[in-house]
C-alpha cells in the first residue's frame, strides 16, 4: 500500500501564485502585444491609404479623350516606385475592368501581386497582407475611387470642356516592416521583462510565503512534536498573528484540560489499583504464611476466615467502584414529579442509625416537611446516604451532625477530624481519604473513600451543585457540604 | 536478626510477622509512621519494612527522617505504588530494596536476608566457620556437610554469631536481635538456648566453635577456647 505524502500548504501556494503571477503578466504582456499592434497597423494602414489616394488624386479622365484617364504624377513623387532595392509597388485600373491605367515602374510591367478584394469597406478600402514579389511580406491597400475630369479651357472659346468621372481602383503595396521591426522589438522587450518579472516573481513569492507562514509552520511543529504521552500543560509560542491566536489558545485550553484529564485518570487508576493490591497482598500474605507453616485445624480454619473476611472487603471495593462507574455513566434521567425529601432523608437515618450509636453521635436535623426537588428518588437517596456515612466516619466519637433539609438543598454539617482547606480540593476525588491511609477491613476502617465521588457524580447527573465550605469558629471547625438542584 | 514491620494492615501485620517470627527473626510491629520512626531510630533492628502509605507520617518521610539521623539500618520498602518515579524515590531516600503488592511471602523473606546480608557485609549466601557451615538462605546449618536439626531461635544465635564471627556478641545483643517486644524472655533464656546449640553441633561432629567470653558474651571461631 503507497503512503499517500501529505501536500504542502507553502508549496501548493507558491506554485498557484507562481503560475498565477506568471499568467497576469503573460496575458498583460500578450494585451500589450496586441493594442501595440492594432495600433501601428491602423497608422501603417492609414499611410497606404493616404499614398493610394494619393495616387488616386493624379489619375485624371481625359475630356479629350473620352473614357481615357490620365496619369499625371511627377516624377519626384514616384521615387519610392521605381525599381531599386525594397520598393513599394502601386496599380491603377478601370474599376470593374482589367484595363490598367498605370502601375508602378518597380512592378516592371508585371501585374500587382494580389488579387483583387472581393468587398471593400464603405469609404471603399479592403487592406491584407501579401506577399511582395521580391519576397518581402507586405501589406497593400485597395481603394476604389473616381477619376474626376480635368476642366479644360478652349483658348479660342474661353469654354470649359470636361467628361464623366471615371470609376478606377487603386491598389498600393508596402512591405511590412515599419510595423513589424517595432513589434518586434516590443516582443522582445516584453518577453525579456516577462521573464525577469517572472524569476523575481517566484523569488518574492517563496521569500513571502515563507515568511508569512513561519508561525504557521512553528505552531504546527510545536502540535507535530508534542509527546502524547507526556502532554505539557501548553504550546511555549508566543507573538502568533492575530489570525492563530484563537487557535494557539484552544489548543492550550484543550492541552490543559487533556492533561488534567489525563492526572485525574492516572491517578484514578493507580488509587484504584492501590485500593485493590492492598487486600490482595494481605490475601497472599496469609495464605503463603498458612500453606508454609500449617499448624492445627483451629489455625487454619481462623486463616479461612480472615481470608472471608479480606474476600468481603474487595467485593465491596468492587461494587463501590461500579456504583461509581455507573454513577458517571448514567444518562440524566428527567424526574416530572418532585421527590419529597423528607422521607429519603428519614429512610437514610435509619440505615446508619446503628453507626450513629456506635459512635455515640448526635444528629440534628433541620427539616422542611414540604421540601423536594426534581431527583428521582433512588438517586437522591444514594445522595442523601453517602453524605451521612461520609461524615459519620470523619466525625470524632460523640460529636454532632447537623442535617438542613429545604427545597431543591440538602446541607449536611459536621466536625471533621484535622480537615484543612488544601483538602476541600481534592476530597471529591476518588479514594481520596484524609492522610491518604489505604486501611482494609482489617484495620477496622470501612472506608473505600468513593462515597463523595457518587455523590458529586449523582449531582452532577440530576443537574445539582455539590459545594463543601470549611468554617473555623471559636467552636471549632465545621464542615458544610451542600447540595443543591436548580428550582 | 531483629525487623520492624512498619504496616498500618492489620492482616498484612500478623502474617507477615508470622512467617518472619517461624523463619527465626525476631519482629516488632507498628501500625504507623511516628512510632516507627522511633522505634527504627533505636538503631536495634537488623531490617525495617516500610509501607508508604501510614497513618500520621508517610513511609518516604520516615526514611528520610531515618537517614538524616545517619541510620544505616537495611529498609525494604513494601507498598502498592508501582510506578518507576515512585520506586526511584523510594531508592534515592536510601531505601534498600523495593517490593511492590502483592508479592509472594517468599520472596519477602529472600528479600529481607539478602539487605540483612548486605547489612552485615557478608555478599555470599552461606558462611563457613571451619566444619559449620550456617546457610542464610536455606536457613540451616550444616557440619561437613551433613544437616543439623535446629530451631529458629537456635539458628538465630548461630546466624548471628557468624555475621560476627571472632568479635564477642554479648547476650544483651544477642537477646535484642533474637526477640521481639511481644516474647517472654527468662533471664537465662540466651544461655539455654546457646547450650542447646552447643549440644546439637557437638552431636553432629562440630568440634567446639561456641565459645563464652567472660564479660563480654559469646564468640563463633575456631581458634581459641576461654571458659
Amino acid at each position: 500500500m503507497t503512503a499517500i505524502r501529505p501536500y504542502s500548504i507553502r508549496t501548493v501556494l507558491e506554485w498557484r501564485l507562481t503560475l498565477g503571477s506568471i499568467s497576469v503578466l503573460a496575458v498583460g504582456g500578450l494585451t500589450l502585444y496586441a493594442v501595440m499592434r492594432v495600433a501601428l497597423t491602423a497608422e501603417f494602414d492609414a499611410d497606404l491609404l493616404s499614398k493610394a489616394r494619393a495616387l488616386a488624386a493624379v489619375s485624371r479622365a481625359e475630356p479629350d479623350e473620352p473614357g481615357h484617364v490620365e496619369f499625371e504624377a511627377a516624377a519626384e513623387a514616384l521615387t519610392e516606385f521605381l525599381p531599386r532595392t525594397s520598393p513599394n509597388y502601386f496599380q491603377i485600373w478601370f474599376d470593374g475592368h482589367d484595363w490598367v491605367v498605370a502601375r508602378s515602374g518597380s512592378l516592371a510591367g508585371e501585374d500587382f501581386p494580389a488579387e483583387r478584394p472581393a468587398h471593400v469597406d464603405a469609404d471603399g478600402s479592403a487592406v491584407m497582407d501579401v506577399a511582395l514579389p521580391d519576397g518581402r511580406a507586405g501589406r497593400a491597400i485597395w481603394l476604389r475611387t473616381i477619376a474626376f475630369p480635368e476642366e479644360v479651357s478652349d483658348p479660342l472659346t474661353g469654354a470649359i470642356r470636361t467628361t464623366n468621372p471615371i470609376p478606377i481602383l487603386v491598389a498600393v503595396a508596402t512591405d511590412r516592416e515599419a510595423v513589424d521591426r517595432p513589434l518586434r522589438i516590443v516582443a522582445t522587450a516584453l518577453l525579456a521583462l516577462g521573464v525577469a518579472m517572472g524569476l523575481g516573481t517566484v523569488v518574492i513569492v517563496r521569500l513571502c510565503l515563507r515568511r508569512g507562514l513561519r508561525p504557521l509552520a512553528r505552531l504546527g511543529s510545536a502540535v507535530g512534536a508534542l509527546d502524547v504521552s507526556r502532554l505539557p500543560a501548553g504550546l511555549a509560542i508566543e507573538n502568533v498573528p492575530a489570525e492563530l491566536e484563537g487557535m494557539r489558545d484552544r489548543i492550550n485550553e484543550l492541552l490543559g484540560r487533556t492533561s488534567a484529564a489525563l492526572e485525574r485518570e492516572r491517578r484514578f487508576s493507580g488509587a484504584a489499583a492501590h485500593e485493590l493490591r492492598t487486600p490482595i497482598a494481605e490475601l497472599l500474605s496469609l495464605l503463603d504464611v498458612r500453606l508454609r507453616w500449617p499448624e492445627s485445624e483451629a489455625h487454619c480454619i481462623a486463616s479461612m476466615r480472615e481470608a472471608r473476611t479480606i474476600g468481603e472487603w474487595m467485593a465491596e471495593i468492587a461494587d463501590t467502584l461500579l456504583r461509581l462507574a455507573r454513577s458517571q455513566h448514567a444518562a440524566t434521567v428527567a424526574c416530572p414529579d418532585p421527590t419529597p425529601l423528607a422521607p429519603v432523608v428519614r429512610k437514610a437515618l435509619e440505615r446508619v442509625s446503628q453507626s450513629v450509636a456506635q459512635k455515640r453521635l448526635h444528629t440534628n436535623v433541620d427539616l422542611d416537611p414540604a421540601a423536594a426537588c426534581s431527583v428521582d428518588p433512588g438517586s437522591l437517596g444514594s445522595i442523601v446516604e453517602n453524605l451521612l456515612s461520609n461524615a459519620i466516619i470523619y466525625t470524632p466519637a460523640g460529636g454532632t451532625i447537623d442535617l438542613v433539609v429545604r427545597a431543591h438543598e440538602f446541607a449536611i454539617r459536621n466536625a471533621p477530624v484535622d480537615l484543612t482547606e488544601s483538602d476541600l480540593l481534592h476530597m471529591f476525588e476518588p479514594f481520596w481519604r484524609k492522610d491518604e491511609v489505604r486501611t482494609s477491613i482489617t484495620s477496622g476502617t470501612l472506608h473505600v473513600g468513593l462515597g463523595l465521588s457518587i455523590v458529586q457524580s449523582l449531582a452532577a447527573q440530576s443537574g445539582g451543585e455539590i459545594s463543601a465550605v470549611l468554617d473555623s469558629s471559636d467552636a471549632g471547625t465545621r464542615l458544610s457540604v451542600r447540595v443543591k438542584w436548580p428550582r | 536478626m531483629r525487623v520492624l514491620l512498619v504496616e498500618d494492615s492489620r492482616s498484612l501485620q500478623a502474617s507477615i510477622a508470622e512467617g518472619l517470627r517461624r523463619s527465626g527473626y525476631a519482629t516488632d510491629i507498628v501500625g504507623d509512621g511516628r512510632q516507627g520512626l522511633r522505634l527504627a531510630e533505636t538503631g536495634q533492628y537488623d531490617v525495617v519494612i516500610l509501607d508508604i502509605m501510614l497513618p500520621s507520617m508517610d513511609g518516604l518521610d520516615v526514611l528520610r527522617r531515618l537517614r538524616d539521623t545517619g541510620s544505616t539500618t537495611a529498609v525494604l520498602m513494601l507498598t502498592a505504588r508501582d510506578t518507576v518515579p515512585d520506586r526511584v524515590q523510594g531508592l534515592q531516600l536510601g531505601a534498600d530494596d523495593y517490593l511492590v503488592k502483592p508479592f509472594a511471602f517468599d520472596e519477602l523473606l529472600a528479600r529481607v536476608q539478602a539487605i540483612a546480608r548486605r547489612a552485615h557485609g557478608a555478599a555470599k549466601s552461606v558462611i563457613d566457620v571451619g566444619p559449620l557451615r550456617v546457610d542464610i538462605i536455606g536457613r540451616q546449618a550444616h557440619v561437613d556437610g551433613r544437616s543439623v536439626s535446629l530451631t529458629p531461635r537456635e539458628f538465630g544465635i548461630v546466624e548471628y554469631l557468624a555475621h560476627h564471627v571472632g568479635t564477642p556478641v554479648s547476650r544483651a545483643e544477642l537477646e535484642s536481635h533474637l526477640y521481639d517486644e511481644y516474647a517472654k524472655i527468662t533471664s537465662n533464656a540466651v544461655d539455654v538456648a546457646v547450650c542447646s546449640l552447643r549440644a546439637k553441633l557437638k552431636a553432629a561432629g562440630c568440634p567446639p566453635l561456641i565459645h563464652t567470653r567472660r564479660g563480654f558474651g559469646y564468640v563463633l571461631n575456631t581458634k581459641t577456647r576461654t571458659e
